[in-house]
Formats: structure tokens, sequence, C-alpha cells
């Protein structure tokens, strides 16, 4: 990465959690884990921590959270293993672009070599058709 | 994977028009290669095809009925040559066309890379819309097989003037050359009780059948030359026919 982009990064602090339930988001995992519902785990927090949040809330809270995850499971590979060395020996090179034109080029349609169109009646010879 | 499959060969109706006799050429054919003694596999593609009349109503247990309307279509033609067969006779049922014309664009470049030839074969009468359905096949499958033409006579006076001069069959046969065969009108009182009873001509011709009225001697004569002219016209085309 650029280098003023770098320490323009490093300049923004890390803004803290907005979520209340980011401090018993572990409590949470857990809790689904063991095949809590939602409703269960509002329960829950509201009994042992005395937090009330809304079902919808805990659903939001876990949905974000897991698609974070996924995010993290697709995330590109770095730069550097995307690319082989290729050799630049001129003779490689030369064979290669050879070797490329002289791949026949693949046929995507067959040439017809008869045609008949199946909605038009038969015309016999002398009744408007050939001749 | 590529598999060997040179000198083999399938042959197959083209199935479009019904009750044109695309059965009866079959069984003729599977006959003429059972006297030369050149082994075959015997397919009913023909779903719709009631028992009697039917392939296998000829053949019983010697042929595989098959149900070519599904996602594989017609890939028992490549189960059966990597079995060995050298040659596949497959009779297919009216409306198939598209089945096959599917299989040929999806499987053809393939199976064709392994040395299997393919040869349609379509039968005509008078009936110019027996003529249309053939035409409709060749459009479909181009030069991806090479075609025979049967012209059934189903009366002593036979015409086939929309074979003969439609400008489309006529364009047909410039450009796919096609080999013509013909098989001759058959007389009611051996073709009925052949069909009725599943017997084939040489079991009439050689009187190995039990229905008395293939027994009659004037029968069992017509089937013999009958039987002769019409292997002369499978003679004559062996070269589509044979791997």
């Amino acid at each position: 990465m650029d280098p003023t982009l770098l320490s323009l990064l490093e300049a923004i602090p890390q803004k803290p959690p907005r979520s209340k339930l980011e401090t018993h988001r572990e409590l949470i995992r857990q809790l689904r884990r063991k095949g809590c519902t939602y409703r269960d785990i509002v329960r829950i927090l509201h009994e042992s921590v005395g937090l009330d949040v809304a079902v919808s809330t805990i659903h939001s809270f876990v949905k974000v959270r897991a698609k974070h995850r996924k995010q993290v499971q697709y995330e590109l590979p770095p730069l550097e293993s995307e690319s082989k060395p290729i050799s630049a020996s001129s003779d490689d090179v030369t064979s290669r672009i050879a070797a490329l034109r002289a791949k026949p080029i693949e046929q995507k349609t067959r040439p017809k070599h008869f045609h008949f169109e199946e909605s038009e009646p038969l015309k016999l010879v002398g009744q408007g058709g050939l001749r | 994977m590529k598999t060997g499959n040179t000198n083999k060969r399938i042959v197959f109706t083209m199935g479009g028009k019904g009750g044109v006799g695309k059965t009866g050429l079959m069984v003729a054919l599977a006959e003429w290669f059972e006297v030369h003694e050149i082994p075959f596999t015997l397919l009913d593609l023909d779903t719709e095809n009631k028992a009697r009349g039917s392939l296998k109503h000829f053949f019983n247990g010697s042929v595989t009925k098959v149900n070519i309307h599904t996602p594989a279509g017609l890939d028992t033609f490549i189960d059966h040559l990597e079995s060995g067969t050298s040659i596949i006779l497959a009779d297919m049922g009216a409306g198939s066309g598209q089945v096959a014309s599917d299989w040929f664009d999806a499987m053809y470049e393939d199976v064709s890379a392994t040395g299997a030839r393919f040869t349609a074969v379509g039968v005509i009468t008078p009936d110019p819309a027996s003529v249309e359905s053939v035409l409709a096949w060749a459009n479909r499958l181009q030069d991806r097989v090479q075609y025979v033409v049967v012209q059934n006579a189903t009366s002593s006076q036979s015409n086939f003037s929309y074979w003969d001069s439609a400008e489309q069959a006529i364009r047909f046969r410039e450009s796919l050359s096609p080999t013509v065969i013909r098989m001759e009108f058959r007389l009611a009182e051996l073709e009925n009780p052949a069909r009725q009873h599943g017997v084939r001509l040489g079991q009439v011709a050689m009187r190995q059948n039990s229905v008395d009225e293939l027994k009659r001697a004037s029968i069992v004569m017509r089937a013999e030359s009958y039987r002769r002219r019409l292997f002369s016209e499978f003679d004559r085309a062996k070269d589509v026919f044979l791997p």
C-alpha cells in the first residue's frame, strides 16, 4: 500500500463497538451453539445481566457478525501468490506464440449442408418449385 | 476417456411419422445380419409402440427396451458400444426427433471421436408427411450420419412423387446423398398375420412358426421371394450398414 495512505490509516483511531451486546458477544455465541433461540437469549440476558433487548436486536447482531465471518473466509489471497514467473526467454516466447497461432479455432456452429423449412409444404418441381 | 469404437456402427430409424414401416424394416435388417452371421444388438427405443408390432414382439428376449425420454437421452448407445457389440440396431419411436437432435448436439463429437459411425434410416411412403418427416430429421442431423431412405410401397401402385419430385427432397438428395432402397408391397395375407403373431419373414419362409395361415405354400413362397429381393437391396446398401 502507498506509504501516505498507510500513515493516514494508522492515524485514524479504532472506534469503540456501537452495540451494547458487544460485551456479551461470546455468551451469545455459546448460547446459539447450544441451540438457544433468540427469545431464550433475550430472557437469559434479562435475568442474568439485567440487559433488556428486543429479539430482533439479537437476530441482527448475530446476522451481521455471521456475514463478517463469511467475508473473512472469502478474503482474497495476498497479491504475490497470484502470479508465477513466466519464462522470458525469447526462444520460449516465440515457440509459445507459434503454438498459439497454430492452435485451431473451435468451430462454434456447424456449417449446414441441407436446409429444410418445416413449416413450408413440399413443392413439386413444375409447381412453383425448382426450374 | 476415449475408448476405441472403430469398426462400430449404430443404425437407427428416424422416428418421425408413425406407421410407415420403421419396425418392419428393422426386423428385416436384423434378419439380414442374422443370415450373414454378423452379431448385433437390438434396441427398442419406441416407448409408445405397443407390445404387438414392436421390435420386442418379433425378437422377444434379445431386445433391450429403452426409454430415451430422460436427461440421458441416447446415452444407451455409448453403453452398448462399450459392451463390445459392433453393430447396434435401434428402432426409434415416432416423435423422438427432438431427443435425437439434442443428443447429437451434445454427444456426437465425442462419440464419433471414438470411431463409431451412424446410419439414419428413414422410411417413406406415398404420404408426403413421411417425406417431410425424413427431411426434418436430416435438417437436424446434417452430415453427422449417413442416410438410407427406404421407399415402402404400401400398395401395388405406390407413387413416390413427393420423394421423387419435391424441391426439398431433391435438395436433400443432392446435398446429403442418401442411399435409396425399396421395400416391396406385401400382401395383406402375409403381412397382417405376421405382424399379429410377431413372426419374421425368415420364419415364414422356413415354416418355423405355428400360425396355420402362414404355412400355406403360396404365402411361404411369397415370403421367400420377398425376402430375397429385400436382402438384395440391403446388399446394395451394405457399406452404410456395416461397421
